[in-house]
């Protein structure tokens, strides 16, 4: 077990690594860089090169980088190469709004997923299975936004019950920024619906249709029991997988939902920091989404072995 | 007396085409129809056909894990609901399954006593204390070492999964035990004792066997009855000394002769039947078995449901043709 978590934790680190210089990479290809597009387009181009000269952008890609790989190992962040703060406080506080956010996001749709994918397992091909899946593929399908906007014309402004902004001030806590917090997360919630209904109907019917589900009908078991004793634990395996990646994206890919609302999240920081060649803080988000991304992943596959015997043999 | 009988047609509704609502009909797959089997105690009845002929549904309706659409299902004297849910547990009690995949016949997440002792407490009301010494004795009656109670199933092989399958319906000590296929996914050598097992089963505790099978070997080594089925109709049934020889219903003149015999020098002619199995939505007219028949009279065949001809020790056949004459063809080839 432990031999397999070092192993796990190592490809983690190769992941980070491979992910950096991938970014990196990409960074240089695009046209335009922090200098340029700080100064804007009417800047001499005197002042671009001295400010590139500043920056260190006229070195070679590769001395840029090992440069700043070493400072990060380090746990040195590097300064944003825009407004010259530390990127590490900013970058943290944005995780802590996002985890906040996906801590509720999660609370909602995970529970609500699975009773619905049961309920229309059970009642496959009847009208609750049919309803149950349209009306969750259609939050899918919906941009997000126009969920959002709907949302905020129901219960900001129809009901005035809830704020129709949510860009809380970096260090309120969870319980002053609950209100904020739940109209984007009810917004998340529905676009990942379908995912976690549907792979749970479909592993339910699956578990369902097995002669060990009918054995257990012909002990007399009632049917809750069956669904309780035989179904679930076997019919939940591919959910978590779901689940799993779903905390990633609710970390770094919420950058729609997080634009309505005005919330200050790390996917709307990634984007700011993008669209300014702010290659510091791009390399530092990236990397905090990286990292969520595997541990989440790592947490689903121990959780996964936990849940289904033949895997935690192999583990073990 | 029959301990089982069942006569239980099963037909699944289509999903309606565009053309159905348009002309307003349904349609429905005839699964099972016209199919009567009884079981006295200490009985195999063996049910045989090839693949998709409905055998599988029979047992299901019969065990009450489909919802037959008509007929009859008695236990003893009395009637039993179509879904096991619904039946009383002295009837789930007396009947139980062997299903035909060990692979997913045991829930992997509980160990092997585990599913064997829960019918022990669930129809039989057992004890703790009362189960455990049960629980040994059945896996010894199915010759797997005691000290495996405590493992999943996956650290066992396919027929030792299939022993505690079989253990497991025996555990509560019905009356009838639905065999459907359980050793056709297993390897020839593992089939041959659990068939031994089944039989000594049997001998030591009186159980009935509604034993599923396209293997005519197996069929013939276990069972004293035989049905022979072909669209979800019974065409023949007897005494298994009187079914495995002439006279033939034409369709088991077919299986028989597509049967492997041990001596590759004996003269075998076989019948090779034509085309495939007809769709059980449009049920060929007359005598369901025309279309691919090898002793096809005529035109009678295409229009008259064929009658029942009673031969020696109850066999029966349902063909067009007289038994003498079935018999003299079937003698010369």
């Amino acid at each position: 077990m432990t031999a397999y978590l070092l192993r796990r934790l190592g490809l983690i680190l190769l992941t980070m690594l491979l992910a950096s210089i991938v970014i990196f990479v990409a960074t240089q290809i695009l046209p335009g860089d922090v200098a340029q597009v700080s100064l804007g387009q009417f800047a001499t181009e005197k002042a671009v090169e001295n400010l590139r000269q500043e920056l260190g952008l006229n070195r070679p890609a590769y001395v840029q980088y090992a440069d700043w790989l070493t400072k990060f190992v380090r746990g040195d962040w590097g300064n944003s190469l825009t407004s010259r703060q530390p990127v590490r406080p900013m970058v943290m506080s944005r995780l802590r709004n996002s985890a906040m956010l996906a801590v509720i996001a999660l609370a909602l749709y995970v529970p609500l997923g699975i009773a619905l994918g049961v309920l229309a397992a059970l009642n496959r091909e009847k009208l609750v299975d049919q309803a149950i899946s349209a009306l969750t593929m259609a939050f899918v399908g919906l941009p997000e936004f126009v969920t959002a906007l709907l949302l905020i014309a129901l219960f900001a402004f129809a009901l005035a019950v809830l704020p129709a902004n949510s860009s809380i001030s970096p260090d309120s806590s969870f319980r002053a920024a609950l209100p904020s917090l739940i109209l984007p997360a009810i917004t998340v919630s529905l676009t990942s619906l379908g995912y976690v209904a549907r792979m749970t109907r479909a592993s339910t019917i699956d578990v369902l249709r097995t002669d060990y589900v009918r054995a257990a009908e012909l002990k007399g078991l009632p049917r809750m029991q069956v669904l309780f004793r035989h179904v679930l634990r076997n019919a939940l395996l591919p959910t978590v997988t779901i689940v799993a990646m779903g905390i990633g994206y609710l970390i770094g890919g919420l950058i729609v939902t997080e634009q309505v609302f005005g919330y200050p999240g790390l996917g709307r920081l990634l984007v700011y920091a993008i669209q300014r060649r702010d290659l510091i803080l791009i390399q530092a988000c990236s990397m905090v989404v990286v990292l969520v991304f595997s541990l989440s992943n790592l947490a689903a596959d121990l959780l996964y072995s936990f849940l289904n015997p033949r895997i935690r043999v192999g583990i073990k | 007396m029959p301990a089982v009988a069942g006569d239980p047609p099963k037909h699944y509704p289509l999903p309606r085409g565009l053309r159905d609502l348009w002309q307003r009909r349904t349609r429905a797959v005839h699964a099972v129809d016209g199919m009567s089997a009884g079981l006295s105690r200490r009985f195999t009845l063996g049910v045989v056909g090839e693949s998709g002929c409905g055998k599988t549904t029979f047992a299901r309706c019969i065990a009450g894990l489909e919802e037959a659409t008509d007929g009859e299902i008695r236990l003893e004297r009395a009637r039993l609901p179509y879904l096991a849910r619904q039946r009383p547990m002295a009837a789930l009690r007396e009947i139980q399954m062997v299903f035909q995949n060990p692979d997913a016949s045991l829930n992997p997440q509980h160990t092997v006593g585990e599913s064997v002792a829960r019918p022990l407490v669930r129809l039989r009301g057992l004890s703790r204390g009362q189960v455990r010494p049960r629980v040994a004795e059945l896996f010894r009656a199915v010759n797997l070492p005691e000290d495996y109670v405590n493992r999943l199933p996956h650290e066992l092989s396919g027929g030792e999964k299939q022993r505690v399958a079989i253990a497991r319906a025996l555990a509560a000590d019905p009356a009838v035990v639905i065999c459907d296929e359980p050793i056709s996914a297993l390897d020839v050598s593992v089939q041959a004792s659990l068939m031994n097992l089944l039989v000594d089963l049997q001998q030591a505790q009186g159980t009935s066997y509604l034993f599923i099978s396209h293997d005519l070997a197996a069929v013939r080594h276990l069972a004293d009855w035989i049905a022979v089925v072909y669209l979800g109709r019974i065409w023949e049934t007897g005494p298994a000394s009187e079914v495995f020889g002439p006279p033939y219903h034409p369709y088991t003149e077919a299986l028989l002769s597509a049967a492997p015999t041990p001596d590759p020098d004996a003269p075998q002619e076989r019948i090779r039947l034509e085309g495939s199995v007809p769709s059980a939505v449009g049920v060929p007219s007359g005598c369901r078995f025309h279309t691919r028949c090898p002793r096809k009279i005529g035109p009678i065949c295409e229009q008259q449901e064929p009658p029942w001809r009673e031969g020696a020790n109850g066999h029966r056949i349902c063909c067009h043709r007289p038994l003498a004459e079935l018999a003299a063809l079937q003698q010369g080839s």
